[in-house]
């Protein structure tokens, strides 16, 4: 009695922080989804009977999920299945153990349910993206998910004003006004370290191909900061836009008829979560009148010696990882371009959240499914491709509108 | 050269004319040397000798009286050496290729990028101006570019651009610049657009209907009281300059930023809209554009959505045909609707057309004629 009491303490007590740690990093995970979520509603725009219809539906996926979940539990298959895993531990493969049959079946069962789940939620995807106007869908396929925005989705080139919109600018306006001396000194780093942002998106590139956009991008480099001041002014949107070889919008779905990007975000349980307290701020009887609340009444007093340029908050993963090797020791003009100038020309980029590692961590796999609008996988090489286009400008002239991200 | 001639030349031509007139004004010395970051000194147009002898702006009804060496309140034109001079001719401090949506013009040929212009300075003060780095200062206080209007001129030939825009700041305090350029512009076959926030003397105003072939007017507020409290000027005289336009047959859209709190309520939207119609009719465009924090109101929150929307709908109930939103991408507010059929004929999104039917302006289904400058015969036509 005493050996089965010391044991029930023992795994009582042994079982408490690891489930305290399953949770913490399941609801880390919903907070960043949720937060994602929230980036997505403050660049879309919903309107009162938009956000009230697609709360509605993610109440309803919800219901759905939960009556799947009870289906599939009422197919009582755990015990099976642990008595086929438990049998495979000493089974010979010419007599495997009977029960699989039947694990099998359990399974398709399981499958077929969870497939009418997903028949159902697609069909609420299609009413979702009836609801949301051409305009919108457009802004939320080139959304991804993070937990910074990109500057532009938030806050994007208003009517009239002057400002350049690529979310970009900052690093070429670094590229060009960084002194030669500097630039020597730190350039290609500092371009390399683009590389890494671009297979960060893109995947890992091979050696030749690493080296051939390096290729580029030192020539891409080279033009912005030869390029006469008035043609530079002229032509600075375009040139920051074709720094970051990017394109995210292309990727995949498979299966059953299964949901995409719409209901990866609004019929998620972070939306019925998220979505009622979002109608009820914007839209609800005590909603007030703005989105945002009024700091204070009176105009802010500025003086006429602000700098032209605000400084833009500084991202933290914006920090080299491997700063300019050849540049040690640093001297104060290195810190200064790679603490301060470097992290500052990347800060408009979104912060895509490194939650899937975590996930990896842990042991648990995460999907990052990046969907577009064909919901085809992200190709790699159509990627490259496009970028090569770009570099060489063989595609037309595109001033400001959308960059991805960006409304 | 005859004006058939100047207008059939071609590229290489217009370079070379371009470059020997340059040459020959430089030989002739009769006009001021332009260097960047610096002011210039070209005579001001509308100035008149007050009887105590001093001369004063008669350009917009701020009609600056300066002393020696100081500069007007636009900060671009001022007294130097007992004459009244434009400190900002041939000095624009932006140049930037941008979609004629930004403005905001929608009724003209869709697709079609302009040159943009700006120098230092602006007449008025709007506490929220989102350009305030470069209109809230004078050219000396800022980093301009050396250009002529024939160099603008060729610039935008070169970029294949159909039209030149006055844009970013109140284009009246350089209407020497504006309209040299668009002398050239004219007879280069580029179209020449002016934003202005219509705080422009008649006489001025009425000069520049020969040159400039739209016209996008800033109705800021509805009220004497917010134009005091927040542009700095008064309606009175925006409102004169809006009919004035109207007037002069030339095409004009207007756009309306609505503030949280200083132009949003009911009643002073129903105060414009009123006047609108009244005055202006149905058919100019009129676009409610929201508020972001700027400037010295970046104590006030975004204009909501839903204002916008409100203020878009009320002008429709009243019978505008053409209201749109903006600042807010992806609204149905963004887009062109046929007023004969209900069409929608341009959808956009931001300031990007992602699809128009227009076919010389006209809805495809019931032939309505939409009221704007449309530029089919063009090359980079409809899309």
């Amino acid at each position: 009695m005493k050996k089965f009491i010391l044991l029930m303490m023992f795994l009582v007590l042994g079982s408490v922080p690891v489930l305290k740690a399953a949770d913490y990093i399941d609801r880390m995970g919903d907070l960043v989804e949720e937060i994602s979520l929230l980036n997505v509603l403050r660049g879309i725009y919903l309107n009162e009977q938009q956000a009230k219809r697609i709360a509605q539906l993610a109440a309803e996926a919800e219901k759905l999920r939960a009556t799947t979940r009870a289906e599939i539990e009422g197919l009582a298959a755990m015990p099976h299945f642990e008595q086929l895993r438990d049998e495979l531990y000493t089974a010979l493969a010419e007599n495997p153990p009977e029960v699989r049959k039947k694990v099998v079946l359990l399974d398709n069962q399981a499958h077929k349910l969870t497939g009418e789940l997903l028949d159902k939620l697609a069909g609420m995807e299609e009413e979702i993206k009836t609801l949301l106007s051409h305009g919108q869908q457009n802004i939320f396929w080139a959304f991804v998910p993070c937990i910074v925005p990109e500057v532009d989705f938030e806050n994007p080139v208003r009517t009239g004003q002057a400002a350049a919109s690529s979310r970009l600018m900052p690093a070429c306006e670094l590229i060009r006004n960084t002194s030669e001396e500097m630039w020597k000194k730190h350039g290609q780093a500092y371009l390399d370290h683009i590389l890494k942002v671009i297979e960060q998106d893109a995947g890992k590139m091979t050696g030749d191909t690493r080296e051939d956009l390096r290729r580029r991008m030192v020539k891409h480099a080279w033009k912005i900061r030869k390029m006469p001041e008035a043609d530079y002014m002229i032509n600075r949107s375009q040139l920051a836009e074709e720094l970051l070889l990017i394109n995210r919008e292309q990727t995949l779905r498979s299966g059953f008829r299964t949901t995409g990007k719409l209901a990866r975000f609004f019929l998620s349980p972070s939306a019925a979560r998220v979505l009622p307290r979002w109608v009820e701020t914007h839209f609800g009887p005590g909603a007030p009148v703005s989105s945002e609340p009024v700091i204070a009444s009176a105009p802010v007093d500025l003086t006429g010696s602000m700098p032209a340029v605000l400084p833009d908050k500084i991202s933290p993963a914006a920090q080299p990882a491997n700063a300019d090797q050849s540049a040690k020791p640093q001297t104060d003009s290195d810190k200064e371009f790679w603490e301060t100038l470097v992290p500052k020309s990347l800060a408009r980029l979104s912060e895509t959240p490194y939650f899937d590692h975590i996930y990896h961590a842990f042991g648990k796999s995460f999907s990052r499914s990046i969907f577009a609008e064909e919901n085809s996988y992200v190709d790699t090489f159509t990627l490259l491709k496009e970028a090569g286009v770009i570099l060489t400008r063989e595609r037309e002239q595109q001033y400001y509108t959308l960059t991805q991200g960006e409304p | 050269m005859t004006k058939k001639d100047f207008c059939s030349m071609n590229r290489r031509k217009f370079l070379q004319s371009s470059a020997l007139m340059a040459g020959a004004s430089l030989w002739r010395g009769d006009l001021p040397l332009l260097a960047a970051d610096s002011e210039s000194r070209f005579p001001a147009e509308s100035i008149r000798t007050l009887a105590d002898g001093r001369l004063q702006c008669s350009l917009c009804p701020n009609a600056c009286v300066p002393a020696e060496g100081e500069n007007g309140l636009c900060r671009a034109r001022g007294l130097r050496d007992g004459k009244y001079v434009s400190l900002v001719y041939g000095l624009p401090c932006v140049i930037a290729i941008d979609p004629v949506e930004k403005m905001p013009l929608f009724h003209y040929h869709v697709n079609s990028p302009a040159m943009a212009i700006s120098t230092a300075g602006c007449n008025l003060t709007c506490q929220y101006c989102q350009n305030w780095q470069f209109s809230q200062k004078s050219p000396a206080e800022t980093t301009n570019f050396s250009f002529r209007p024939e160099e603008l001129i060729v610039r935008a030939l070169d970029f294949q651009v159909q039209s030149i825009g006055f844009f970013y700041t109140e284009p009246i305090i350089y209407i020497e610049f504006m309209k040299d350029i668009a002398r050239l512009a004219r007879k280069s076959n580029l179209k020449t657009i002016m934003v202005t926030g219509g705080y422009i003397s008649p006489e001025p105003l009425r000069e520049l209907f020969e040159l400039i072939d739209m016209f996008v007017v800033g109705f800021k507020g509805f009220n004497d009281e917010f134009y005091k409290e927040v542009i700095g000027g008064g309606i009175e005289h925006v409102q004169n300059t809006l009919k004035l336009i109207k007037g002069s047959g030339r095409h004009m859209e207007v756009v309306s930023l609505l503030i949280p709190g200083k132009n949003d309520s009911e009643e002073q939207l129903k105060t414009g809209i009123d006047w609108f119609i009244a005055n202006l009719g149905t058919d100019v465009p009129w676009h409610f554009s929201r508020f972001a924090p700027e400037f010295k109101l970046k104590n006030l929150p975004p204009t909501p959505n839903t204002i916008l929307e409100k203020a878009r709908k009320m002008a429709l109930a009243a019978g505008m045909k053409f209201v749109y939103t903006g600042n807010n991408p992806g609204q149905e507010g963004n887009h062109t609707y046929c007023p004969g059929c209900g069409k929608k004929v341009v959808e956009r999104l931001g300031f990007k057309v992602m699809r128009s039917v227009l076919s010389r302006g006209k809805c495809p289904d019931c032939g309505l004629q939409m009221p704007g400058v449309w530029l089919d015969d063009l090359p980079n036509g409809n899309i």
